[in-house]
């Protein structure tokens, strides 16, 4: 199970290890249902079983401590960056104590009794509030209430490795290597990522928190480094589809299914084929899920190239198909593509599937 | 002969993992609470900040 292993040593830490002095300092509560916590003031990327916060009994957030990426659930978890967010925590509080740290404002309280579909279909069933539940239940609600932003609530938690920073995890915030729109913006191996827009991060929970608060039409997100005890302002340009990341891991019932990965054909390639060629989303089938014949989804080949859904060619966020029908379908919803095969043109329905939780 | 030990410490792991009470908890281990209002009490207490785990087990 995600983050098993790591649960199990920071919850087992010896007392007389540098781990076991800092969480002395500490309150320590490990808590296991959320049925009665306010989900509004520990709000989160409800696809982690693991996450942390540190805070004080005035429920004044220091800092979270946790986070993924689709690569694994423990990419960003690390022994030796939690002893460095248990230290900064540390000294977060005494600060407070001194009345040096200014309160932040409250979020409004959400109990998970609140949510009706939790309730209908979990609480009232004496069903554990999973935390992915909670999250897609709020989205689900969204939908309903004609809410949903799928480009900030479906696609939530953006990868910073898009931006091209790799962190050297076992020291917190510190960026091992640097590429693509960060290092044009100046970024170096050895920054501190210190600060997103202003706010300030201490773990790569805060800084995946608040990257993640970014609007996803933004152009630019300002940076703030440590550089050698220097601070320094950077202002990134945020590359196209910076918000994307792979879904795979997470368990939406508001994202459709479609059991193919397509990649985009180049501007000549779709000059070639007579196709939209600018804001056009034709994509090339590159992967068939195997579930896609199993539940008779579609039957699209490895190869096929699909260059229009319900007789729409363009848009201006998607750049494939497969994009396109997440961003803008409905999970369960059937669809018709325009496809070519092997230089011929047809059409092919797919049904987007739902994903469904049994209790 | 190191099986006692090792079957021992897997039941105190698997105690401490279950959100057992706190009085378990002997003197080389750091006390976990399971209830955050207990937790809150606990820091308000102490003037100790709170190092607070969310642990979805499906």
């Amino acid at each position: 199970m995600a983050g098993r292993a790591f649960d199990e040593q920071v919850v087992l830490s010896p007392t007389d290890s540098p781990r076991g002095k800092l969480l002395s300092q500490y309150v320590c509560a490990r808590i296991t249902r959320m049925d009665e916590i306010d989900v509004g003031l520990f709000d989160r990327d409800w696809n982690n079983t693991l996450y942390y916060f540190m805070m004080n009994a005035d429920e004044q957030i220091y800092m979270r401590y946790g986070g993924r990426d689709a690569r694994s659930p423990d990419s960003y978890l690390n022994l030796s960056s939690l002893e460095l967010a248990l230290a900064k925590g540390l000294e977060l509080h005494r600060q407070y104590q001194k009345g040096g740290l200014k309160n932040a404002e409250r979020p409004k309280p959400l109990f998970p009794r609140e949510i009706p579909l939790l309730v209908d279909r979990t609480i009232s069933r004496n069903a554990c509030v999973e935390c992915h539940l909670i999250g897609d239940y709020l989205n689900v609600h969204r939908e309903k209430d004609g809410k949903l932003d799928k480009l900030t609530h479906m696609y939530r938690s953006p990868d910073i490795r898009t931006l091209g920073i790799e962190l050297d995890a076992p020291k917190g915030l510190v960026v091992k290597e640097v590429r693509g729109a960060v290092a044009a913006a100046g970024m170096k191996p050895g920054d501190r990522i210190a600060g997103v827009n202003g706010t300030p991060v201490w773990a790569f929970g805060d800084l995946q928190y608040h990257y993640d608060k970014v609007n996803r039409n933004a152009e630019r997100v300002q940076m703030a480094v440590d550089r050698d005890g220097t601070p320094v302002d950077l202002s990134i340009a945020l590359p196209e589809r910076w918000w994307w990341t792979d879904l795979t891991f997470r368990q939406w019932t508001i994202e459709p299914r479609v059991y193919f990965e397509s990649v985009p054909l180049t501007e000549q390639e779709k000059r070639e084929q007579g196709l939209v060629e600018r804001g056009g989303f034709a994509s090339k089938v590159k992967r068939v899920d195997m579930f896609a014949e199993m539940t008779k989804s579609h039957e699209l080949r490895a190869g096929d190239i699909v260059f229009g859904v319900d007789g729409v060619q363009r848009d201006e966020v998607a750049n494939t198909a497969e994009l396109f029908i997440k961003l803008r379908k409905t999970a369960g919803e059937t669809v018709t593509l325009d496809v070519i095969r092997d230089g011929k043109r047809m059409q092919m329905k797919l049904k987007t599937y739902k994903m469904s939780f049994r209790k | 002969m190191r099986k006692p030990e090792l079957l021992s410490s897997t039941v105190l792991a698997c105690v401490l993992l279950a959100g057992a009470s706190p009085s378990l908890a002997q003197d080389d281990e750091i006390r976990w609470l399971d209830n955050y209002r207990e937790a809150i009490q606990a820091a308000k207490r102490t003037q100790k900040p709170i190092f607070l785990e969310f642990r979805c087990e499906p």
